[in-house]
């Protein structure tokens, strides 16, 4: 197989039913490639975790995915039947949670959690299990993997419980792991840390992984290509690289300005906050859904309908406008009149 | 008591010795004692629980008949145990069939929502609205006088305040991170509420279960006072009371001393349960 590992096109998703429906997500196409490393970065109710977990149909009850096709190494997830969903999950997707804390059942020892995985996912036997579950917990940079084996999720410390949950979804050897900001409830440095443990599972092993934060910062530290969604919209895609160096959305320079940077340290100039306020869910704005934020605001702005363009070589923005300025990411942001 | 106590263990507990606290023992004492010497009936029963001496009738109690006898020369004591034993066993039958039942139902309805919930919670708030005491007089009204009635009752009704528990307990697990994670895992769904959701479910509808057992007691016991249930001359706590009451002014062991049986059995599981819920099981500081 050589196509894409994940495939997501006009996905739209609708929080409520009926005439209540508010659309969280709107048309959404995201793409995966094997082994590639894709971020998706966006503020809190953007859409992106609503994105992810729709790949492997876990949106939550109150939502559904009201048009757009979803595929996994090209079968529609969308008409899955439970046992084939299951399966997916089972062994070709693994999904990794924003909160370690409680992603593991308090109640079972480490070991036994990851040997009854192995056991009903693989069908393992007792002792080829135990084999495994050591060796699995070793390969996610568990120091003496034997002995934390035995404790309970309660005793280990949150990069550590990340490490398990990794361990966990790594089981049946993956070609699709999904990070929901993985490393959001981690401090600092354990936070690279687990940024490192996924990227090595990509080197080594060839696993595709779409990471959401929002943190441009972990996006560009790890990933190949970002998408940067805003109010339920990609806004901008590309390589990370160029899309740091030369954001094209004025949403995504935005974004940049606004993370402190290691010169401004010590100073007292105070980062570029975004002035007003996301959208609300579901709220219909014509046109541009950033325009009432931009500083490039224009009257053209409420009548475009935000597909995504290429604007350069490899990078594509869903602002018709701010390139035909010749305005580029030197241009200072927000200092608009 | 030990397989309710592993269920109900907190993880932060789990290493160390389960630390029991006063209540629970003074609880687990007197409740201890009352059922052993239940269960010993047959061997530490002085006399046979239905041997009328009329030669006997009315003596108050002595070292011959600890607990005297009653209007027909029988040993109260000897009935008590005798009595105790049956009250026991069918308290145990009625609350701990009903509870799995209920514990799944509920679980179930928590778990997949839609009409699986629907028709279970209105199932259930149908049991819990229409009273219950009525409930099982009707269907003893249907199978006869007896334990037998009580036996059907009971269980009929008392799963749903189960259910109800089960169900809204696992709405709250449902939402926590690992129960996803038993989707995203890809494990069964069967193994997902059995192994990963029941442990936090049963937790509160154990701790329930035993206000549940001494409810259920009174309510043996008192059924049979009504003449609804242990049909004489078998001996129940319940019957052997309302036999004395005519003799309350006269002799009145046989019916106070039974009585405070039962009052002791029901306080000692309530001093249990008690402890059980503040103490070590649902995380209150209370150690």
């Amino acid at each position: 197989m050589s196509g894409p590992v994940l495939n997501i096109e006009g996905l739209r998703i609708e929080i409520g039913s009926g005439e209540d429906a508010k659309a969280a997500v709107r048309d959404v196409s995201i793409e995966v490639g094997q082994g590639e490393m894709v971020g998706l970065v966006g503020e809190s109710g953007s859409g992106k975790s609503l994105t992810c977990r729709s790949a492997i149909r876990l949106v939550p009850a109150a939502g559904r995915v009201a048009a757009g096709s979803i595929r996994f190494n090209g079968h529609d997830v969308m008409a899955m039947d439970r046992e084939e969903l299951r399966r997916m999950r089972a062994l070709d997707v693994g999904m990794v949670f924003q909160d370690p804390f409680s992603s593991l059942d308090p109640v079972f020892r480490v070991d036994r959690q990851i040997r009854e995985t192995l056991k009903s996912n693989l069908g393992m036997g007792t002792p080829a299990a135990k084999k495994e579950t050591i060796r699995l917990l070793d390969s996610v940079g568990i120091p003496d993997p034997e002995r934390w084996a035995r404790a309970y999720p309660h005793e280990l410390s949150g990069g550590m419980r990340q490490r398990v949950m990794i361990a966990l979804a790594t089981i049946g050897e993956p070609k699709l792991l999904i990070a929901d900001e993985p490393t959001t409830a981690l401090d600092v440095t354990t936070q690279a840390q687990i940024l490192d443990l996924l990227r090595r599972l990509r080197d080594e092993r060839g696993v595709a992984v779409l990471l959401v934060s929002h943190d441009f910062g972990v996006i560009a530290e790890t990933c190949d290509r970002v998408v940067v969604m805003y109010g339920g919209h990609v806004v901008e895609t590309g390589p990370v690289g160029e899309t740091y160096e030369k954001p094209q959305h004025p949403y995504t320079r935005a974004l940049l300005a606004s993370v402190p940077t290691i010169e401004s340290a010590g100073t007292h100039r105070r980062r570029e906050a975004i002035p007003g306020r996301p959208p609300e869910l579901g709220e219909k704005l014509p046109g541009c859904v950033f325009a009432p934020r931009c500083s490039f605001e224009r009257e053209a702005c409420h009548s475009i309908d935000m597909t995504l363009e290429q604007v350069s070589a490899k990078q594509r923005s869903a602002c018709p406008f701010v390139r035909a300025d010749g305005a580029r990411n030197d241009t200072v942001i927000g200092g608009a009149p | 008591m030990t397989a309710l106590a592993l269920v109900m263990r907190r993880p932060f507990t789990a290493r160390s010795s389960l630390h029991l606290n006063l209540t629970v023992k003074i609880g687990a004492v007197i409740v201890g004692l009352i059922v052993l010497a239940a269960f010993l009936a047959p061997i530490i029963a002085p006399y046979p629980p239905n041997e009328a001496k009329f030669l006997d009738q009315l003596q108050a109690p002595s070292f011959q008949h600890l607990m005297g006898t009653d209007s027909a020369g029988r040993d109260v004591f000897s009935r008590t145990l005798y009595g105790a034993r049956v009250d026991i066993l069918v308290m145990l039958f009625v609350t701990f069939v009903p509870l799995p039942i209920g514990v799944l139902a509920g679980a179930m309805a928590g778990y997949f929502g839609g009409w699986v919930d629907l028709v279970i919670s209105r199932l259930a708030d149908l049991m819990i609205a229409f009273p219950f005491l009525v409930l099982v007089m009707a269907i003893i009204a249907i199978v006869g006088p007896g334990l037998k009635g009580v036996m059907i009752g009971i269980p009929l009704a008392g799963w749903a305040l189960y259910a109800r528990m089960a169900r809204a307990e696992m709405l709250v697990v449902k939402e926590q991170n690992y129960m996803v994670a038993t989707k995203t895992l890809g494990y069964s769904r069967k193994r997902a509420i059995f192994r990963h959701a029941a442990p936090s479910i049963l937790r509160t509808s154990l701790v329930y279960s035993t206000l549940d057992m001494i409810v259920n007691l009174l309510l043996i016991a008192g059924l049979s006072y009504l003449g609804l249930g242990m049909q004489p001359p078998g001996s129940e706590l319940g019957t052997i009371i309302a036999n004395g009451q005519v003799h309350l002014l006269d002799a009145w062991w046989i019916s106070t001393l039974p009585g405070l049986v039962l009052v002791a059995l029901g306080v000692g599981l309530g001093l249990i349960g008690d402890g059980l819920s503040d103490g070590d099981l649902l995380g209150k500081e209370a150690r």
